[in-house]
């Protein structure tokens, strides 16, 4: 029996629809694989900042021991920099929070190292100076894994953003941005210039 | 069986011996497995350098993109500097640093890399375009000796070896020539001359020797899989970050190291291709002739008529291409349609072939020319069969083929074909004539040489005057000497086929010119 001509257009459109919802569903879960692996990424990302942190946090108290037998009167450094330490370890901080607490620490930590400058006796230290160098190869490692965290949250979002990872995003969910590691900073005033 | 079988047979086992033991020597010296270490950022406390883990990351075959890695690895060591003025990353240029020019202690591949980028910059920079070498040999030279450089390195570090021990080699080596040996005695005894004995013995190992050749190379050692497989760790994390494959040259101040072990690691696509130290783009030069570094393009003249022609060539091409319009003007006016082959057909009666005829007549016209021109080869005589061809498929008295044959006085297709060959055969006149004048003089720098498909083909030379981003390549004839690129020299040239006549070396190439040539020298 042979298809009439009206049948014959309903086959062609039927099988026109049906590649195109193929395409469709393929398009979107590619879109869909593609904002899970960029979302990974960023995790995953976050994990070496963590682990470099870790292991500054893990350095600092030796390097504050070394420390205080040379210059037992710099209590207060000493002091802050445990406290920054135990700003930066404490409790579940988020991203920008945590990457404050680092800023501060570091800032605490340059102090210390100061105090080699004043101290020949630390400066000439054999631990202190290994437990100086580890901390400055962990802080190295800290500002490459945070270029690789930013990186990874600035594709995410870019592909949040864009077409079609936004609507793709929209019927997924649990697709969030996420926080860039950087530290708010303090404010900044307005530069004074004086001419006379 | 005779001795003389005996021998034959020997020989020839003796042939699978050799390549039974070969097979299992490329099977015990095979590289082992690289187990992908886990994605890491970490390069390690004393990393190898980019152009040895380019090494390791091809699989010991090749160090490509070492180069580029080992110039970003300068760059991340502060020994030169990339800089971007613009959006356009092809844009970028190279600045030798103070630090750069205290010449520190460096890696022999590493100084060659900083002497490369130091010879072809300009006050102290160049654009990243200007690396790439003008001259394919001597790129494929310098390329070769990085790679040497590279592997001694690598070897030095315990990560790679050669993948046959000495004692291997000479014994293959050696084994490959015994079966034809006992070839060549054999022959010998068979009565044969000995130089056909000699040719009977060599020929066996000459494949022999050809397969062993091709198998020579590095593998790892087992430290070296081991630290493979942590660079293939650090390839995942960096291929996992989009962006990182799209990062310019000039990144390298933000990524450091990492975007030279990114592109010894094939992730950083942009870097790799905007940092050639090959033979580069033979259509876009960069040139400092005049002091400033700029872009020139090339234009290479392949189809243009003439082109490198002497008076006497352009002459033969006129009579070629006038004996062709004269053929074809002929047949034009004289064709008759009785003129057209009658075929006794089986069953169908006779009936004629116009078509034949017409397309018979043209192809035969041009032919005529070709063998006069001296362009006749067995492919033009190919293609004027092919040509004849649809004539012999008209069957009907019908076709335009008829309508054609009938017609009286010349076609408008062959109107045309007469006056196209009939001007080029003016045209070659005229060349030859123009090239009885003076040659005009030029003075430039040579950016660039190449040879041409054919024997006796003038090769291009491509000379930058200085006055325009945009030049010609020249015709040097093929018998003359060449001149090395990078060379200062006054130009004798003929403009209508842009030939030269006769050069004057100003200025030798330095420090990239191998080839110094007298100070006079007649082209032609």
């Amino acid at each position: 029996m042979r298809a009439s001509g009206g049948d014959a257009v309903g086959v062609i459109v039927g099988a026109i629809v049906a590649v195109l919802v193929v395409v469709g569903v393929w398009w979107v879960v590619r879109t869909y694989n593609r904002l899970v692996r960029l979302r990974n990424q960023t995790q995953a990302s976050w994990a070496q900042i963590d682990v470099q942190l870790k292991r500054r946090h893990d350095l600092i108290p030796n390097l504050v021991e070394g420390a205080r037998g040379y210059a037992a009167h710099e209590r207060g450094t000493f002091e802050a920099v445990t406290a920054a330490r135990g700003a930066a370890v404490s409790g579940e901080l988020g991203v920008t929070e945590r990457a404050a607490a680092e800023d501060a620490l570091t800032a605490t930590l340059g102090k210390l190292f100061a105090l080699g400058e004043s101290y020949p006796d630390l400066k000439a230290d054999q631990h202190f100076s290994t437990v100086q160098a580890e901390l400055r190869s962990a802080e190295d490692k800290i500002a490459y894994a945070r270029q690789f965290y930013n990186s990874a949250v600035q594709s995410y979002h870019t592909a949040l953003e864009s077409f079609p990872g936004n609507i793709v995003a929209g019927l997924g969910g649990a697709h969030g941005k996420r926080e860039y590691f950087e530290a708010a900073g303090a404010p900044q005033d307005p530069v004074q210039v004086r001419f006379a | 069986m005779t001795h003389i079988e005996q021998l034959y047979w020997g020989g020839a086992a003796l042939i699978v011996l050799w390549l039974v033991v070969f097979g299992f020597s490329l099977a015990v010296t095979r590289n082992g497995v690289v187990t992908p270490g886990p994605a890491t950022q970490e390069l390690g406390d004393e990393p190898e350098s980019p152009a040895v883990v380019s090494l390791l990351g091809n699989g010991w075959r090749g160090v490509e993109h070492a180069a580029a890695a080992t110039l970003l690895d300068l760059a991340a060591r502060g020994l030169v500097e990339l800089r971007q003025p613009g959006d356009d990353p092809a844009r970028s240029s190279v600045h030798v640093t103070e630090a750069g020019r205290a010449a520190p202690m460096l890696l022999s591949y590493e100084r060659r890399v900083l002497d490369r980028v130091s010879a072809r910059a300009v006050n102290g920079a160049a654009p990243i375009g200007a690396i790439a070498f003008r001259d394919v040999k001597r790129a494929a030279a310098w390329n070769a000796e990085l790679r040497k450089e590279i592997i001694g390195e690598a070897r030095l570090r315990g990560l790679s070896r050669f993948r046959f021990a000495p004692w291997l080699v000479s014994a293959l080596l050696f084994g490959a020539f015994v079966p034809g040996a006992l070839f060549t005695v054999a022959a010998v005894m068979g009565g044969h001359n000995v130089r056909a004995a000699l040719a009977v013995g060599v020929a066996p190992a000459l494949p022999l020797m050809f397969l062993l050749g091709k198998s020579l190379g590095e593998r790892a050692t087992p430290r070296g899989l081991e630290r493979a497989g942590h660079w293939a760790g650090l390839r995942s994390w960096l291929t996992a970050h989009e962006d990182f494959a799209r990062l310019p040259p000039a990144a390298v101040a933000v990524w450091d190291r990492y975007l030279a072990y990114g592109t010894a690691l094939g992730v950083t696509t942009l870097t790799s291709r905007l940092l050639g130290f090959d033979s580069g783009d033979r259509r876009r030069v960069w040139s400092s002739y005049g002091g400033t570094w700029r872009p020139v393009r090339i234009r290479y003249p392949r189809l243009r008529p003439g082109f490198g022609g002497s008076a006497v060539h352009l002459l033969y091409l006129a009579s070629g291409a006038g004996v062709a319009a004269a053929g074809l003007c002929a047949f034009a006016v004289l064709r008759q349609p009785d003129w057209s082959v009658g075929i006794e057909a089986h069953s169908e009666g006779a009936w004629r072939q116009p078509g034949l005829v017409l397309s018979a007549g043209w192809v035969g016209s041009v032919l005529l020319g070709l063998v006069v021109a001296g362009k006749f080869s067995r492919w033009t005589l190919l293609v004027g069969f092919l040509a004849m061809m649809p004539g012999n498929f008209e069957r009907d008295g019908h076709g335009w083929f008829t309508d054609a044959a009938a017609h009286e006085g010349p076609l408008p297709g062959e109107l045309a074909a007469i006056v196209v060959v009939g001007a080029l055969a003016v045209y070659f006149l005229v060349l030859a004539c123009l090239e009885r004048r003076e040659p005009d003089t030029i003075t430039g720098e040579v950016l660039r040489m190449e040879s041409r498909k054919g024997k006796g083909a003038a090769r291009f030379l491509v000379l930058d005057e200085g006055d325009t981003d945009l030049t010609t390549a020249w015709a040097l004839p093929a018998a003359s000497q060449g001149i090395a690129t990078g060379a200062r020299v006054r130009l004798g040239v003929s403009r209508g086929t842009r030939t030269i006549r006769s050069a004057e070396l100003l200025r030798a190439a330095m420090p990239e010119g191998d080839r110094l040539k007298p100070a006079k020298q007649d082209a032609s």
